[in-house]
């Protein structure tokens, strides 16, 4: 069960679109990003993940360092989920 | 969060990411479905509400504000995918300094316009706000008042503001922002077409083999659509893609065939184009002798300066534009013939070998090629005759009308055409591309609206740049803004926007969510509500019209546009506003409020409350005791209805994520004019241009004719405006969004680096941008995104504190009367 810290509030996922033959490069360095699950992908151009963030700056500058790293071509944003006000409550 | 819970909510947000990419989905999260009782989240799609691709979004509530947003997996548009501006369409309405209150300039409690902001009610505002338009219509009549609209009304407030304005007030001093970005392409689509908007659809972009961007910087400007071209360039290796531009831009990147220009120059690099063609022998002779006629048009047309301007006395054709005379085909190959490779090379600072290759794209007739044009074409001073000349190249080509060959107009806004074109809020239309100067259209409008014979004036009202000029020079009294920022939009802030809005003699009111420029600088704003506060639709650049409920309340005292402009018709009887004698031969319209005339007219307030979809808010309809956007829309539909600009029922939108017009039996229209698609076109007519009597397009003889205003021995660069990826127009929206604003804060002067050094200036040097009009200060920029050729430099003009209309001219193209705002002359001084 993992603890209290580690339950950020924010929770986005995004398609990774890299070059087609660096997909196995790509991924490990994805994973060692904080907060940056790797979710799934089609073997080729496109990554699916997942940030959890503890506020919006952070995933803004998580976005922008993953935007950077060798190979990827862009990332593109498609869900977010922002639960300041329910944590407070949850853990309060 | 409960960790189950929070496991469900990264599921759902793969699974959204995963359907988006296309990719399989491992079995837990294909199961799961979006759950309101698990995650307490109310679910609802909405038309994003920036620009004019209209992607859809879906939009989470909870405890009445916006929890959670991500790309709408079912639009046919963006296919669960957001640009960085949508992603935070959550955060838009809470801005710290959201307005909440009507506040009147005051001092010893009284209207002053010098005064304060003071807080009032409703009441007091409004009735300061009808006497101040009522002595205007006393004492100088219809002229002296105006509305300034925009193309980011819904359908149903532009539609309510036109009779508020042609049927209430009796005045065409109506117009919207659109006319500063799509006018030229609404002129080019009449006089080629005969009727308005894209024959096209989006989905061009999957089938076209070429993609030529003329003056569109798609990969900030319309994200999703450059992700479809994207995908389709990169999945299939022969497709090309040419960028065009003054300056490069991000969608260089992906550009086959890259090409500068000399600003302008586009005018003559499309005749060339033209002359290839038929140099070539690439006409395709059996459509163009089926479909088309040959005109040459008027030249020597001026730049829409004040009449005493030099320019503008000196211009053959400065009063009559738009006219033409027929000719034939031969006189046609004979005009374009003087365009050789050589002489456009030597003008446009491209080089033959490339204009070669982008004239094949169209010339080959094996190649599908869409053409997509945005603000380069259209605020240009020969911004109609760029959209003409476009669409020469493919009519001469039969290249039209079918799957991937595709002369698409991009529109900015995200209903310029749903709400702008479509209705007519412009001060020579109305709703369906009719137009007050007609008998006719007058008639059937004031049949639709139930009104007497001779209420809508006959002259059209003064446009867009006339409004400032009007209102500087006291003709305009009495002044509406909804939705726009104009006092930082429009050219030439200095000389022409503010000391209009200052004068003394007017009285000018801003609806708006935030205190923009415009807003502080009125004399009584009005708190607005914005977006998903209200039911709205949109149309967007693929004839998409989308709608939404009213998913969370305005803060406080704000209202939403739509009731403003019916509360307010409150406040004035037929008695005060209409003619004595019309009133004479229409005695049971004599002592009737416009409110009376105009919304309880039998139409507008036929559909009960009960019509609203169960558990949704509808402020509105609340209000005034009916449904008033069904009312509204269904009153509208019947202009387009059986006159090529069909619209579906107003449930059918709620259902659907948006129809594309026309529709017909349900059944909506992808490629206009060609058998098969087009409900209009009769079989065994192949391809019918129904907008004109004969059913043929026209292709137009025009040549390339300078710019307003060159680079000289002072001001010797020239200076282009226009937006970048995370700021919305002004900003007064995407500012207020502190990860937008720290994405890009500031305003920047983007410069070519040896241009820098031979002005001593350093990357980050604070800098003054001056023209002949006025001057900014701001910093430089030589490692930008965007990269200008020598002799450029290229600001947006999103930030306030960086208002660069204030070095722009307010020269415009005759026939359209848009602004051009890509081309004047500075200089780049130090500071």
């Amino acid at each position: 069960m993992p603890n209290n810290t580690s339950l950020l509030p924010h929770i986005s996922s995004i398609i990774i679109y890299c070059l087609p033959e660096k997909n196995k490069q790509v991924i490990p360095t994805l994973q060692s990003q904080t907060g940056t699950e790797v979710y799934g992908t089609d073997g080729k151009g496109k990554i699916i993940a997942l940030i959890e963030s503890p506020d919006y700056s952070s995933l803004m500058n998580s976005l922008k360092t993953l935007s950077h790293l060798p190979y990827v071509i862009s990332c593109q944003l498609v869900f977010h989920y922002a639960a300041d006000e329910e944590v407070v409550h949850e853990f309060f | 969060m409960s960790f189950s819970r929070r496991a469900f909510i990264k599921a759902q947000a793969a699974f959204a990411a995963a359907t988006a990419a296309g990719l399989p989905i491992t079995a837990e999260t294909s199961n799961i479905i979006t759950s309101a009782e698990k995650t307490s989240l109310h679910w609802n799609k909405a038309a994003c509400r920036f620009c004019g691709t209209g992607c859809s979004v879906h939009v989470a509530t909870k405890d009445g504000r916006v929890v959670a947003t991500h790309g709408d997996i079912k639009s046919e548009v963006n296919r669960g995918l957001n640009c960085v501006k949508g992603y935070f369409l959550s955060k838009i309405l809470y801005g710290e300094d959201r307005l909440t209150q009507p506040l009147l300039r005051m001092s010893n409690g009284k209207y002053d316009k010098n005064g304060e902001f003071t807080p009032v009610s409703w009441e007091q505002a409004f009735t300061v706000m009808a006497d101040k338009f009522k002595q205007a219509l006393k004492n100088k009549g219809p002229t002296s008042v105006g509305m300034f609209g925009s193309g980011q009304w819904t359908v149903w407030e532009g539609y309510a503001a036109v009779k508020l304005m042609k049927a209430g007030f009796r005045s065409n001093n109506i117009e919207p922002n659109a006319r500063h970005c799509m006018a030229s392409a609404v002129a080019g689509f009449m006089r080629t077409f005969g009727i308005d908007e894209p024959m096209g659809c989006y989905d061009d972009l999957e089938h076209a083999d070429a993609f030529v961007l003329w003056g569109s910087n798609m990969a900030e400007m319309h994200p999703i659509l450059w992700t479809r071209l994207t995908d389709r360039r990169l999945s299939y290796p022969h497709v090309k893609v040419a960028v065009l531009s003054t300056y490069e831009h991000r969608c260089f990147e992906l550009a086959d065939i890259p090409v500068i220009f000399t600003p302008q120059t586009d005018l003559a690099i499309l005749n060339f184009i033209a002359h290839y063609i038929i140099s070539n022998d690439k006409i395709n002779h059996n459509f163009v002798n089926k479909h088309v006629n040959f005109r040459l048009g008027n030249q020597d047309i001026g730049y829409g300066l004040r009449p005493e301007h030099p320019l503008q006395k000196n211009a053959e054709f400065a009063d009559n534009p738009g006219g033409s005379k027929p000719i034939t085909i031969d006189e046609y190959a004979d005009f374009v013939s003087k365009y050789t490779a050589d002489y456009v090379s030597k003008l446009s600072g491209v080089s033959v070998d490339k204009l070669n290759q982008l004239a094949e794209l169209y010339a080959d007739p094996k190649i599908k090629v869409t053409s997509f044009w945005t603000m380069g074409f259209n605020q240009h001073t020969r911004g109609v005759w760029c959209n003409n000349l476009i669409y020469n190249i493919h009519l001469l080509t039969g290249k039209i009308s079918s799957p991937g060959n595709s002369p698409f107009s991009l529109t900015g806004q995200p209903s310029a055409c749903g709400t702008a074109r479509e209705v007519g809020t412009f001060c020579h239309r109305l709703p369906a591309d009719m137009v007050v100067k007609n008998p006719e259209h007058r008639a059937t409008a004031e049949k639709i609206w139930s009104i007497p014979n001779n209420i809508i004036p006959e002259k059209p009202g003064f446009h867009a740049v006339e409004h400032n000029r009007m209102l500087k020079d006291s003709v305009i009294n009495a002044y509406w803004i909804q939705v726009n920022n104009n006092l930082q939009a429009a050219a030439n802030l200095n000389q022409e926007g503010y000391p209009g809005y200052r004068n003394p003699d007017n009285f000018i009111v801003v609806s708006d969510a935030y205190p923009t420029v415009t807003a502080q600088a009125a004399d009584l704003i009005l708190p607005t509500a914005m977006w998903i506060e209200k039911e709205g639709a949109y149309g967007n650049a693929e004839r998409r019209t989308q709608f939404w409920h009213q998913l969370v309340k305005a803060p406080d005292d704000a209202k939403s546009d739509l009731w403003q402009l019916v509360e307010f018709s409150k406040y004035f009887t037929t008695d005060e506003v209409w003619p004595a004698d019309i009133l004479d031969k229409n005695p049971n319209f004599k002592n009737k409020t416009l409110f009376d005339v105009l919304f309880k007219n039998g139409h507008v307030d036929q559909y009960s409350l009960k019509d609203i979809a169960e558990g949704y808010d509808n402020d509105e309809s609340q209000a005034f005791g009916f449904y008033l956007q069904k009312g509204l829309f269904e009153e509208y539909a019947t202009f387009g209805r059986g006159h090529g600009h069909d619209l579906a029922s107003f449930e059918a939108y709620h259902e659907t994520r948006g129809l594309r017009w026309p529709v017909v039996d349900g059944k909506e229209t992808k490629w206009r004019y060609r058998e098969g698609f087009d409900p209009y076109v009769k079989p065994g007519q192949d391809i019918y241009f129904y907008g004109k009597p004969d059913g043929r397009a026209i292709i137009f003889a025009l040549p390339y004719e300078p710019p307003a205003e060159s680079p000289d021995n002072e001001y010797d660069l020239w200076l282009c405006t226009g937006r970048v990826l995370e700021h919305w127009h002004s900003g007064s929206m995407t500012q207020r969004v502190p990860e937008l604003f720290m994405a890009f804060p500031d305003a920047v002067v983007y410069m070519h680096p040896e241009d820098a050094r031979s002005r001593s200036l350093r990357r980050g040097d604070a800098v003054k941008v001056v023209s002949r009009r006025g001057a900014i200060q701001s910093r430089i920029e030589t490692r930008g995104r965007n990269k200008p050729p020598k002799g450029l430099v290229f600001v947006p003009w999103f930030d306030a504190s960086q208002l660069i209309n204030k070095v722009t001219l307010d020269a415009t193209d005759p026939i359209s009367k848009q602004t051009d705002f890509k081309k004047c002359a500075v200089k780049v001084v130090k500071v």
